[in-house]
């Protein structure tokens, strides 16, 4: 998939040239090259059908500079793994405008997709899914750190996140006093 | 999504944000997360945790408490709307003339009203269709439902009114078709099922039985289709998911006073069944469908408890049992045991705690109906909440830290007290019309 910019000329006009019929190449903000299918992109991303549909593709890789190359290359990655999975039709019905359309469970591949993702790449991804307007993945990533989150400690989530305490001692103490109730178990 | 990303990003309008320099910190302090990633995240966590991590940070309590994603968390419980019907005497030459006029109040658990919400509901009795006695009869995920005018009336053409006090929404939906039960002993129950999270459109499931032996009929209405239907003719096909064969046919008796529950999609009530003498909880979906009915534990299994009233706790179905002292120098325990339901497969109910009534009430001779009421559970917390009768107040009691606490005095303990979550979303379905 990947694409590394300091490849044989030939090899790049040829990779150019199939952009042109059905992929479509991204760049992240390192400036690594991604191609993706034109026809998954345009399905999974609001923002790439957009784009794709206003001519606004760069075909020497459209950038993408708010999203870092781990990011993307797992964008791209679930594209690919989307289409070879999914039948579109289902994908439709369930985007259509309500915005609390009913949350569908994550299919065992999304799930495995997920799973094996670190916390800092799984963020990451939630991020870029935010911006691509990729409200599956944004699903399926949020489920998934939702689920990290059950029956943690508010100690437990600071990690996890990365979290600052900016709470004095007696604040937390009041707090912590007036929200007893959420401290026993789930 | 991504317009309400723009919008936090933006800079919320002073207004509605406490603090709205907030935003751009959270970018700096929430790993590499925007906060409105963290409140995508947020909206899917149980409404019990999201209390819970507003001790993470300040950051984190502003972007929970802050009213703009309110639409998007989960909410608990707010208070009770109060109702009662009070009698005015006619003029000084008629004082046997009365005037009934219904009334109606909230009651806000915090104690401070909460101005995102209209709890006079004059949006919807300010219009000219709807009848300023409009009587409350369920509520579910911070939708209401109303007769439009006594309940009798809905059963003409009249009919209900779907409304949501947060957003000021509402509709009308006609009457079932069924008339009123014309026995005294008659019972029909209307109830509410919407859960914005799974569908915008909200169902209508009405239980009805004309006198002590008469079959139950059920009739559902859904929003999409806009229509009542009669489930009595699918009876044949569900036999065998238990309950129609079980409740339907003339052998159990309905009854309204012993609360309802929605667990997993299923409106839960309760029935007692003639031939085995005993209650038991029925169930119906929103389609009509039945599932086999759970015993309510007869009496005799756990001393003298009976069973007083059946809800929803934590998505738990859960019931609260009375053992009274019979004695006055009985050694026998008296007061109040919780129950919840897990165990599907076994039919088992775990008991869950026990309080006595003096620790309670203060004294150790007490009755349902005579001296206190049960209310209701709390959704969200191990709480019950009671009204005593004298001195009269209404009550929680946290089963966790043992706590009691009266937190407001009612007009009168007969009223009805109806909990109320509020829900913050728009509608795309409540059109605000007759």
């Amino acid at each position: 998939m990947e694409v590394d910019k300091g490849k044989g000329e030939a090899e790049e006009t040829r990779k150019v040239a199939e952009a042109d019929r059905d992929t479509v190449t991204l760049k992240s903000s390192d400036g690594k090259l991604f191609e993706v299918s034109k026809e998954a992109a345009a399905r999974l991303s609001t923002v790439l059908a957009g784009m794709i549909a206003g001519g606004s593709i760069d075909d020497n890789g459209t950038d993408l500079k708010q999203i870092g190359s781990e990011a993307l290359e797992n964008v791209v990655d679930y594209c690919n793994k989307h289409a070879n999975s999914i039948p579109s039709a289902a994908l439709i019905s369930s985007s259509i405008s309500f915005n609390t359309a009913p949350f569908k469970e994550p299919e065992e591949w999304e799930r495995k997709f997920v799973d094996r993702l670190s916390h800092d790449a799984l963020f990451d991804l939630v991020e870029a899914a935010n911006f691509l307007g990729m409200e599956r993945l944004l699903d399926v990533t949020c489920h998934k750190i939702s689920e990290m989150m059950k029956g943690k400690s508010p100690d437990q989530i600071r990690e996890v996140f990365n979290i600052k305490n900016d709470y004095t001692k007696e604040e937390l103490e009041e707090i912590r006093q007036e929200l007893a109730w959420a401290f026993y178990d789930d | 999504m991504i317009c309400l990303r723009r919008a936090s990003a933006d800079g919320i309008d002073g207004e509605d944000c406490p603090n709205p320099k907030r935003s751009t910190l959270v970018v700096e302090l929430v790993a590499s997360l925007p906060d409105d990633s963290i409140v995508e995240i947020l909206s899917r966590v149980p409404v019990r945790s999201i209390h819970r991590f507003k001790c993470v940070s300040r950051v984190w309590r502003d972007l929970i408490t802050n009213p703009l994603h309110r639409k998007r968390l989960p909410q608990t419980l707010e208070g009770f709307f109060y109702s009662d019907v009070e009698f005015h005497s006619g003029c000084a030459d008629a004082p046997w003339n009365y005037r009934r006029h219904a009334h109606r109040s909230f009651i806000s658990l915090s104690g401070r009203s909460t101005p995102f919400v209209d709890f006079s509901l004059s949006f919807l009795t300010s219009h000219p269709w709807v009848r300023n006695d409009i009587k409350l009869l369920d509520s579910c995920n911070g939708f209401l439902l109303f007769a439009n005018g006594k309940v009798a009336e809905a059963y003409g053409t009249l009919g209900y009114i779907v409304c949501n006090p947060a957003t000021k929404q509402w509709m009308a939906v006609p009457s079932s078709g069924l008339s009123y039960p014309a026995s005294p002993a008659g019972v029909s129950l209307t109830y509410l099922l919407i859960d914005l999270a799974m569908s915008p459109h909200f169902h209508l499931v009405q239980i009805w039985q004309n006198g002590f032996w008469g079959e139950i009929e059920v009739r559902t209405y859904s929003s999409e289709t806009g229509v009542w239907c009669h489930r009595s003719s699918d009876r044949r096909q569900w036999i065998e998911q238990g309950g129609w064969e079980e409740w339907v046919n003339g052998a159990a008796m309905l009854t309204s006073t012993m609360g309802s529950a929605i667990i997993k999609g299923m409106l839960r009530f309760v029935i007692f069944d003639m031939v085995k003498s005993e209650y038991q909880i029925a169930a119906v979906d929103r389609e009509g469908k039945t599932c086999r009915n759970i015993p309510l534990l007869p009496a005799y299994k756990h001393g003298a408890g009976s069973a007083l009233l059946i809800g929803q706790s934590q998505g738990f179905l859960h019931c609260v049992r009375e053992h009274a002292r019979r004695e006055i120098n009985s050694p026998e325990w008296a007061g109040l045991s919780v129950w919840v339901h897990k165990d599907q497969e076994n039919n088992e109910w775990e008991l869950k705690h026990k309080v006595s009534f003096y620790k309670l009430f203060g004294k150790t001779s007490c009755h349902d109906g005579r001296d206190y009421r049960v209310l209701a559970f709390h959704p969200d917390h191990n709480m019950l909440f009671l009204v005593q009768h004298l001195p009269m107040k209404l009550i929680s009691y946290d089963m966790d830290s043992k706590k009691l606490h009266a937190f407001h005095t009612p007009r009168s303990s007969h009223g009805q007290f109806t909990p109320y979550v509020p829900c913050f979303l728009e509608s795309p379905v409540l059109a605000n019309k007759e």
